[in-house]
C-alpha cells in the first residue's frame, strides 16, 4: 500500500510538472515569458495537484471502484466538470489579481477555459483509472490461479488416495481361509497387504513415482488377487527398460490393473492374462493393460476409469490421454503421456 | 445331510468345507466352481442342500437355480450382494455373509433341520418319477424379484405368450415357459390342464358348476373362475370320481 501511494505522488508530480513545463516551452518559444506568466503557471501547478487530489478522495470516499461502467461514466464526467469549474473559478479569480490587464472576460470565454480544464481532468482520470483497474484485475488473476491450484491440489490429494475397499474385504477373506488351509502363505500374504497399505499412504503424498516403484506395488497388489484367483489370474510384465525411471501418477497402473481384473478376469469362468507394457514411442511414454476378454459397452465404465481420467486432466492438460478399446480377444487400457 | 458347495474361489470353498467338519451331520459330497460344474453334479447325485455364491463368473447363483427343475435348499453365501438378497420375500430364504461366522453358520443349520424334517413327510419330486409335487419347490425370478414358491401354493398357472404366469399369494410374476412344457413336469394327480390357458392345482378348487357345452367352470378359492372345456372335462369327471 505504501508503494502505492508514492507512485501516486510520484505520477501526480511529474504529471502537472510536465503539463506547466510543456506550457513554459511554448511561452518560452513565443517570448512571451515574464514573471507574471511564472507566477499564473505555478497557480496552475498547484491548483491542478489540489484538485485532482481532491477528485481522488471522492472517488474513495463514494467507492467509485466499485460501480459498474455504466453508473461510473457519467458520474467520472461529472466530477471532471466539477474540479474543472472549481479550478477555473478560482483560476479565474486568482488571475484577475495578479493580471491587471484582463484578457477577454466573457462568459463564453470563461465556458471554453472551464471545457479546456475539463479535458485535462478527464485525461488524468483515465490515468488513474486504468492504471486502477490494471492491477485490481492482475490481483483477482493470481487469486484465481492459486485457488484453482490449490483445488486442484486438493483433489488429487482425494484421487490419489483411493484404494478400493473391496479389494482389502476380498483380500481378508482370503487371507482368513489361508490362516488354517496355508498358515506360510497367510502370513506372506499379511505382509504383501501391510506393503501395499504402507505404500497407499506413501503415494498418497506424492505427485508422481517411478514405474519402477509402481510396479513393485502392482505387483503385491497382483501377488494378492492371485491368492484369491489362483489358477484363473495370469499375469506377463513387458517393461521396457528405459521406462523404469520414467516418472508417472501415484496408483495410476494399479488402477487399470484392478479394472482388468474386475470387468475382465473376475467375470471370466476359466479365467485369462493380465498383460502391463510399459515403452517409449516419438515422444510418448505408453503404459498398456491387457486383460483377456470382452470390453463391455455399458456407460458406467467405474470410478476408477474416470478418476485416472481426471487425474490425468489435472496433471497433464492436453499432454495425456486414456483409451479403452477391444484389441482381438483382449481388452486394452492405454495411457499415452507426451513428454 | 448331503450338502453341495458351489463357490468360484477354491478357498471360500475350502473355508467353509472346514466349517461343516464341525458338524457331524453334514456331509459335503461335491464342489462346484461354477454353474454348470454344479448342474452335472446335481444331475448325478442326491443332494439335500446347496451352499451357493450369488456372484460367480459367466453364470451366477439364481442362473443355477433358474435351470433346475425343481428347487433344492438352497443358503446363499455372499460377500456383499445385499441388493440381490433383498430381491427375496422374507423368510423366503437363509443366506450367510462372507466371511462366514461359524455360530451364523450353526443357526442356519438348525433352521434346515426342522424344516427338511417337515417336507420329508410331504411327497416330493424323487418318489413321482420325476414330476413336480405339491411339496416341492420352485424358483422363480421375474425381473428383479425372486421367489421361492412350494407347488401347494400355487394356484394356477396361465399362459401369456411365450411366458406362463403363475399365481400365487398376492403374486403373478411371469417365467419362460411353455404351458405344455409345464404340464409334462408337473404331477398330474394334482395339477390339471383345464383348457389351452390355463392349468389349475386341483386342491385350490372351491366350487364346480355345469357350464354350456358340456363343459364345466371351477372356482378357485381366491375367487378366480377358470372353466373347463368339454373335452378336458370328461378327463376331469373320470379323474375326480371312484
Amino acid at each position: 500500500m505504501k508503494t502505492q501511494i508514492r507512485i501516486y505522488w510520484l505520477v501526480q508530480l511529474l504529471g502537472w510538472l510536465s503539463y506547466a513545463m510543456i506550457i513554459f516551452l511554448v511561452l518560452y518559444a513565443d517570448n512571451k515569458l515574464n514573471w507574471e506568466k511564472i507566477s499564473l503557471l505555478s497557480l496552475i501547478l498547484i491548483l491542478g495537484i489540489l484538485v485532482s487530489h481532491s477528485m481522488r478522495w471522492v472517488f474513495k470516499r463514494f467507492n467509485f471502484f466499485n460501480l459498474k461502467p455504466n453508473v461510473l461514466i457519467p458520474r467520472l464526467f461529472l466530477v471532471a466538470f466539477v474540479a474543472a469549474l472549481v479550478f477555473q473559478i478560482i483560476y479565474s479569480t486568482v488571475g484577475v489579481y495578479f493580471n491587471r490587464t484582463t484578457d477577454s472576460e466573457s462568459l463564453l470565454q470563461f465556458l471554453i477555459d472551464v471545457l479546456l480544464v475539463m479535458f485535462l481532468f478527464v485525461v488524468w482520470i483515465i490515468i488513474y483509472f486504468s492504471y486502477h483497474f490494471v492491477r485490481k484485475s492482475r490481483i483477482e488473476e493470481i487469486k484465481n490461479l492459486q485457488l484453482s491450484d490449490s483445488q486442484k491440489e486438493i483433489e488429487l490429494q482425494n484421487l490419489r488416495t483411493q484404494l478400493n475397499p473391496h479389494f482389502l474385504f476380498n483380500a481378508l477373506n482370503s487371507i482368513r481361509a489361508l490362516i488354517d488351509l496355508e498358515p506360510k502363505l497367510a502370513k506372506e500374504s499379511v505382509t504383501k497387504l501391510s506393503n501395499i497399505l504402507r505404500n497407499s499412504l506413501l503415494f498418497g503424498r506424492k505427485e508422481t513415482v517411478t514405474i519402477e516403484e509402481e510396479c513393485e506395488f502392482v505387483k503385491d497388489y497382483l501377488d494378492l488377487e492371485k491368492v484369491r484367483f489362483e489358477e484363473r489370474l495370469g499375469i506377463a510384465w513387458e517393461i521396457a527398460p528405459n521406462t523404469t525411471k520414467e516418472l508417472i501418477p501415484p496408483l495410476i497402473i494399479q488402477t487399470m490393473v484392478e479394472n482388468a481384473i474386475k470387468h475382465g478376469i473376475s467375470n471370466l469362468k476359466s479365467g485369462g492374462l493380465v498383460r502391463i507394457s510399459t515403452y517409449s514411442q516419438d515422444e510418448n511414454l505408453v503404459l498398456e493393460v491387457f486383460n483377456t476378454g470382452v470390453l463391455q459397452t455399458r456407460v458406467d465404465t467405474g470410478v476408477g476409469i474416470l478418476n485416472a481420467k481426471r487425474r490425468l486432466a489435472l496433471l497433464y492438460g492436453e499432454h495425456a490421454k486414456f483409451d479403452l478399446f477391444q484389441l482381438e480377444n483382449e481388452v486394452v487400457a492405454r495411457i499415452t503421456i507426451k513428454r | 445331510m448331503k450338502v453341495l458347495i458351489v463357490d468360484d474361489e477354491r478357498l471360500a470353498r475350502a473355508e467353509l468345507n472346514q466349517l461343516l467338519k464341525e458338524h457331524q451331520d453334514i456331509e459335503v459330497v461335491g464342489e462346484a466352481k461354477n454353474v454348470d460344474e454344479a448342474i452335472e453334479m446335481l444331475n448325478s447325485i442326491q443332494v439335500d442342500l446347496v451352499f451357493l455364491d450369488i456372484q460367480m463368473p459367466e453364470k451366477n447363483g439364481f442362473d443355477l437355480l433358474e435351470a433346475l427343475p425343481a428347487c433344492p435348499e438352497v443358503v446363499f453365501v455372499t460377500a456383499y450382494d445385499e441388493y440381490a438378497i433383498k430381491a427375496f420375500d422374507v423368510n423366503a430364504l437363509d443366506y450367510l455373509l462372507k466371511p462366514v461366522d461359524p455360530n451364523r453358520l450353526k443357526e442356519t443349520l438348525d433352521k434346515l433341520r426342522n424344516r427338511i424334517s417337515i417336507s420329508d413327510e410331504g411327497v416330493t419330486m424323487a418318489d413321482k418319477q420325476n414330476r413336480l409335487g405339491l411339496s416341492d419347490r420352485i424358483f422363480i425370478k421375474d425381473g428383479e424379484k425372486c421367489w421361492f414358491v412350494e407347488l401347494e401354493k400355487v394356484r394356477m398357472f396361465e399362459s401369456e405368450g411365450n411366458y406362463v404366469k403363475v399365481h400365487f399369494e398376492n403374486f403373478r410374476p411371469l417365467i419362460l415357459r411353455s404351458l405344455n412344457n409345464l404340464e409334462e413336469r408337473l404331477d398330474n394327480k394334482s395339477f390339471f390342464r383345464a383348457n389351452r390357458k390355463y392349468i389349475i392345482n386341483l386342491k385350490w378348487i372351491s366350487r364346480i358348476e355345469n357350464w354350456f357345452n358340456g363343459g364345466l367352470q371351477v372356482e378357485l378359492r381366491e375367487g378366480e373362475k377358470v372353466e373347463i372345456s368339454r373335452r378336458q372335462a370328461i378327463k376331469f369327471k373320470d379323474l375326480m370320481s371312484l
